[in-house]
């Protein structure tokens, strides 16, 4: 894929999300696509079911999710994103909606077919993170460990 | 160009294996950043190379064992995203976690670098919450 062709793939990516079109998230991934989560890496959604699960499992926890496109880096097939996400207010990782207001920041890798599909994508992000905004997680202490 | 980027970048890994500030500091400008999630102790953003240097030397001290090893460095143009795993050990066990770290390079220096993963294993193993 050139990078006009990667550019608007990851622009429609972000409109789709920010639409919560599900069905449509999911056309822009091929059918044998596989998305893994590197926090927990032994975790694969596969295929279109596997995307449409994964995309609600979010829009499920959050219900005005919404990415915003930080970064762009694209190499050929490969692009990167960031992502915020907003208002806690349904279950997402077992923890129940907290309505606490969120902000994950975070990258995709995505490796994009020659069919102009989504292949693969692995998202790198903070669950940590997540866990200390809504509390189930402490704050880290003032001066722990003497930064 | 990002041949020699991927070089830098390499050569700032083998540095960091090996614990030497000094050829760390070697490739950065002298303006750089370097960001890490605010979820860890040392967490946030650096600035300045000396700032960023003090950073690194605090992290290695935090761990018993530490490393980051790189599975694959992709290029793109004036950045270099490394994908790979960190493993250490600290007073609260192992951890490890896949992370990836994107760097920004101009005139052959590192200006920023900034490392995104999930430090759920990595705040267990420091013993953050039991400070």
């Amino acid at each position: 894929m050139d990078r006009n062709g990667a550019n608007a793939l990851i622009e429609r990516f972000v409109e789709l999300w920010n639409a919560h079109d599900v069905e449509g998230i999911a056309d822009l991934y091929a059918n044998s696509a596989t998305v893994r989560d590197a926090a927990n890496p032994d975790k694969v959604a596969s295929g279109r079911d596997g995307t449409i699960a994964r995309t609600r499992m979010i829009l499920d926890g959050f219900f005005d999710a919404r990415l915003e496109l930080l970064t762009r880096l694209t190499d050929g097939d490969l692009l990167a994103t960031k992502a915020i996400h907003r208002t806690h207010d349904g279950e997402f990782l077992g923890v129940p909606g907290t309505g606490q207001p969120t902000e994950n920041i975070g990258a995709s890798i995505l490796r994009v077919g020659s069919d102009g599909k989504i292949a693969t994508e692995t998202a790198y992000w903070d669950r940590a993170s997540f866990l200390r905004q809504t509390g189930v997680l402490p704050a880290v202490a003032e001066g722990a460990a003497s930064s | 160009m990002s041949a020699e980027n991927i070089e830098i970048v390499r050569t700032t890994y083998q540095a960091l294996d090996k614990g030497d500030l000094q050829h760390i500091g070697e490739q950065f400008s002298e303006e750089v950043e370097w960001e890490t999630p605010e979820s860890l102790p040392l967490g946030g953003i650096a600035r300045g190379r000396d700032a960023v240097l003090g950073r690194i030397a605090g992290l290695l001290q935090l761990w018993s064992e530490f490393s980051l090893e790189p599975d694959e460095y992709i290029d793109a143009g004036e950045r270099i995203i490394v994908r790979g795993v960190q493993r250490a050990v600290g007073p609260g066990g192992a951890s490890e976690s896949r992370y990836l770290h994107v760097f920004t390079l101009r005139g052959g220096k590192i200006v920023r670098a900034e490392y995104i993963a999930d430090t759920a294993t990595a705040m267990g193993a420091l013993r953050v919450h039991e400070r």
